[in-house]
């Protein structure tokens, strides 16, 4: 593949995206120093996370999550300046209702306990809300990323937190396809021959786009859902996989366009 | 394309985890645009066991309308685990992507000087003919010291290392019944 091929998912139509990301990384970087500071690693008993997994449980209730209300709002106070300058006018509600008495952590609360209460919420709050959270999850996931039980579940949810995959990843060397969490970044195997969604075994339909063959979006015809598969012998995945989510969304297009679909994660 | 803002709007918020890059005040067409100018390829993957030796091999073999474009180890194989020969490896080469593969079977007649390409029908017919022939001229109802052997030293058997347990079981009874003695086994050699 010519470095021109390469350079066609990098076009002019995700720079104002990547910028956006760009700039949450560098407030995200010492928000998990701060959290990675006070948060202690879950306490699940080998026993139990072996039972839980063997059952198709993931080993962590999103409710059990101590969060730090204050740092998590200076984070989410960081990040609402980043989107002000694009949607004043929400931006500026948004952030009076979370300096209300205790409204931002009634939403933490919501958020976290995945409530029906969050689908009444704007799409910017949400997000907010999502990116506040996920960093929350992600350093207590990586506390279980060496349980062997974790290297055998089979089910196409996170064994973690229970969540769809954002994408799946394929390796560059042993060609073994996994799948990726993107709100706790867990990673774990998964059949080449599986539908994540329903299971379907067997063929696999694929399509890519002419030029960029890192990314293949896999379809199954069985329940018409869609992943995108991103395969790693044309580069390591160096980017949060939100980013890399949301900057291939002509993938998502056009697998809408084909009739496919997949539940939110 | 057929989508409108509104339908963008939808997609993104279904997977994007409930949340879309235009109610953050990102300008999404584009994204709409550039979709709707990209060219895709469509293919199947589909598994498959390698024709070669015993280990048998899991492949997943990568087709486009029908025409293999790729082959690979299969990774969740538990044989191979993604691993292959070199032979395995260069399985691609017997798609019909290559013109020297052959694909009906060849008859040189006694005496020929070149292959011609004939029916099945006739290559079965052929060779059932030559082997009863084979067989009927070296049967030995009799070994030298007079003791009933019904058997024929004239024609040996080497199984190939496709053939399951089962069907290497038939097999060898077909060889037994026609009175073989030499019967013998790719995977053994």
């Amino acid at each position: 593949m010519s470095q021109m091929d390469c350079d066609l998912a990098e076009n002019d139509v995700y720079v104002d995206i990547r910028a956006f990301f760009d700039q949450i990384a560098i407030l995200r970087e010492p928000y998990l120093r701060a959290l990675r500071a006070v948060l202690e690693p879950p306490a699940i008993s080998r026993d139990l996370a072996a039972v839980k997994l063997e059952n198709g449980f993931p080993l962590f209730d999103r409710r059990e999550l101590k969060a730090h209300p204050a740092l998590l709002k200076a984070y989410f106070l960081d990040l609402l300046t980043l989107v002000e300058a694009q949607k004043p006018d929400e931006a500026r509600a948004i952030r009076y209702q979370a300096t209300l008495d205790g409204c931002f952590e009634e939403l933490l609360a919501q958020a976290l306990g995945q409530a029906p209460a969050m689908a009444a919420q704007s799409e910017m709050m949400r997000f907010l809300l999502q990116e506040t959270t996920h960093p929350l999850l992600e350093i207590q996931a990586a506390g279980v990323q060496n349980l062997p039980e974790l290297q055998r579940w089979a089910w196409g949810y996170c064994p973690f937190c229970g969540d769809a995959p954002l994408l799946g990843l394929l390796d560059a060397e042993t060609r073994a396809k996994h799948l990726l969490c993107g709100a706790c970044a867990t990673r774990w195997p998964f059949s080449r021959h599986r539908c994540w969604d329903c299971g379907t075994t067997g063929n696999v339909d694929y399509f890519t786009v002419q030029g960029d063959p890192r990314f293949r979006v896999e379809t199954c015809d069985a329940c018409k859902s869609y992943l995108k598969v991103m395969d790693q012998g044309y580069g390591a995945l160096d980017k949060r996989a939100m980013q890399v989510h949301l900057t291939t969304l002509h993938l998502d297009l056009i697998a809408r366009d084909r009739g496919f679909n997949r539940r939110a994660g | 394309m057929g989508m409108d803002r509104r339908q963008f709007l939808k997609t993104t918020c279904a997977t994007v985890s409930g949340v879309t890059l235009g109610a953050l005040g990102f300008d999404l067409a584009p994204i709409a645009a550039y979709a709707a100018s990209l060219r895709t390829l469509h293919a199947r993957q589909t598994t498959t066991i390698c024709p070669y030796c015993a280990v048998g091999c899991g492949i997943l073999v990568h087709t486009i309308d029908g025409k293999v474009v790729n082959t690979e180890g299969d990774p969740d194989h538990p044989i191979n685990e993604g691993s292959l020969c070199s032979k395995g490896m260069a399985v691609y080469q017997l798609s019909h992507n290559n013109p020297a593969r052959i694909t009906t079977p060849l008859y040189r007649a006694p005496y020929a000087t070149q292959w011609k390409e004939v029916s099945w029908e006739f290559a079965l017919d052929k060779l059932a003919n030559l082997i009863k022939k084979a067989r009927d001229a070296s049967f030995e109802m009799k070994n030298a010291a007079g003791q009933v052997v019904n058997r024929t030293m004239g024609l040996a058997s080497l199984g190939s290392a496709a053939l399951d347990n089962e069907e290497c079981y038939l097999y060898q009874k077909f060889l037994r019944a026609l009175g073989l003695v030499y019967v013998e086994h790719q995977a053994r050699i």
